[in-house]
């Protein structure tokens, strides 16, 4: 029986051309499966003493998290969290700016119209005609609006960068477009 | 006498084919609860001594020459199905069960330890959990269409179905594809969920590089012997 099992061991693998692939795929595949318990098993457990239990119960350690996490001391772990209360960003919105705020400001886009471009586009170059003609055809950089910041940039190589951004920055906040993180600039800038 | 061994061989052949059944059958019940629990993550020890009795079962129906699935196979399978169960889990809690404790605690710990995706402003939008961008697209994407495929497909394999080798290519390039992107998108957020934390970079791929056997193991199923497989 031996013989015969051996025989047709020794047949199967001389049949498998890819034996040698097989057996180290075989080995990587049973590797990865013992690592995979092994992580799953323990990653909870080492988390919990990582952070301190048992000298500190699980509310506590949820606890210090959100200190570390949104690093404010009032912001605590609520458990058990009501099931229809209001949602935690509502809670606490005061500290999206602590890591700052997860989605970005909402942008205002205009003038992406059906052919709206050629109205945007005459209406800017008309702006420009004239302001250049109140200006006497003189320094272009002097006086300029938004719209004209990149084709300036472009002309004048030696235009300071902080200068575009300023003035991008002071016409947004004339016109309200300013998210949260922005204003936070804004109001460094002016400081 | 010459058809009474002939008649004696064929009822051999049959009797050695339904003890082959019986015995497959019985180590799968091994290998299915013993995978099934090992994919719960926190239980997977107490899963894994029941898997490998499985597999020590039909390794040793092998060895008597019964025509049982190869242990190879076995392995592949169970990896694939235990690895759809993991992420499936692991994702999951993050959508359903964001405000638990133990979950956050979790979440919050390991992000603290190897990726900063999920601690940083955790709970903190209407939908709760993760908030890193693009995090919760790959995960409602994983977790409702890749993952599913890839368990009834890795249980199709262990079954002998040929279905089940065929969308288990196709759910192994489906990790491949999943890798790349989730890789792309964690790494163009760098400089907020590889910094400050306790084990940056080196400590996730000494975590996670073992979940990227799904499609290592592509080689392995194209170059199978699909005949041993049925048709249906």
């Amino acid at each position: 029986m031996d013989n015969a099992s051996a025989s047709k061991k020794s047949t199967k693998n001389a049949n498998n051309p890819h034996k040698k692939m097989h057996s180290i795929i075989f080995f990587v595949v049973a590797s990865c499966l013992t690592v995979q318990v092994l992580e799953g098993s323990f990653i909870v457990p080492y988390i919990l003493v990582h952070f301190g239990y048992p000298d500190l119960s699980l509310k506590e350690i949820c606890d210090e998290m959100y200190f570390i996490v949104y690093k404010d001391d009032e912001r605590e772990c609520n458990y058990p969290y009501p099931l229809f209360s209001e949602v935690e960003p509502w809670k606490y919105k005061d500290m999206r700016d602590v890591v700052g705020y997860p989605a970005p400001p909402r942008p205002h886009y205009k003038g992406f119209g059906f052919r709206e471009v050629i109205k945007s586009k005459e209406e800017r170059e008309a702006r420009k005609a004239l302001q250049e003609a109140e200006n006497g055809g003189g320094d272009s950089g002097v006086g300029r609006g938004l719209k004209d910041d990149h084709n300036n940039t472009l002309n004048n190589a030696e235009t300071p960068r902080v200068d575009v951004d300023s003035d991008r920055s002071e016409i947004r906040a004339e016109s309200g477009v300013v998210g949260v993180r922005e204003s936070h600039v804004l109001a460094g800038e002016t400081k | 006498m010459k058809n009474n061994d002939i008649l004696a061989s064929a009822m051999n052949y049959e009797e050695s084919l339904f003890e082959s059944r019986a015995i497959q059958k019985r180590a799968d019940k091994f290998i299915l609860t013993g995978t099934c629990i090992m994919g719960t993550c926190i239980f997977g020890l107490i899963g894994l001594p029941l898997f490998l009795y499985g597999v020590w079962m039909l390794k040793k129906a092998e060895n008597q020459g019964l025509a049982v699935r190869p242990a190879m196979m076995t392995f592949v399978g169970a990896l694939v199905l235990m690895d759809g169960f993991l992420n499936t889990m692991g994702w999951m809690i993050d959508v359903f069960a964001h405000h638990s404790l133990i979950i956050r605690v979790f979440e919050m710990g390991w992000s603290l330890l190897l990726d900063n995706g999920y601690a940083w402003n955790f709970n903190n939008m209407w939908f709760g959990g993760a908030a890193a961008p693009g995090e919760k697209s790959w995960e409602i994407a994983c977790v409702f269409v890749l993952f599913p495929i890839r368990v009834v497909a890795a249980w199709g394999f262990l079954q002998g179905k040929r279905w089940g080798v065929q969308w288990l290519i196709v759910s192994c390039w489906m990790g491949a594809f999943v890798w790349v992107g989730y890789l792309f998108n964690m790494t163009v957020f760098y400089e907020m969920r590889l910094v400050d934390i306790a084990a940056p970079v080196w400590g996730w791929w000494l975590y996670d590089i073992w979940y990227i056997t799904p499609f290592a193991i592509l080689p392995y199923l194209y170059t199978i012997n699909k005949e041993m497989f049925t048709s249906d």
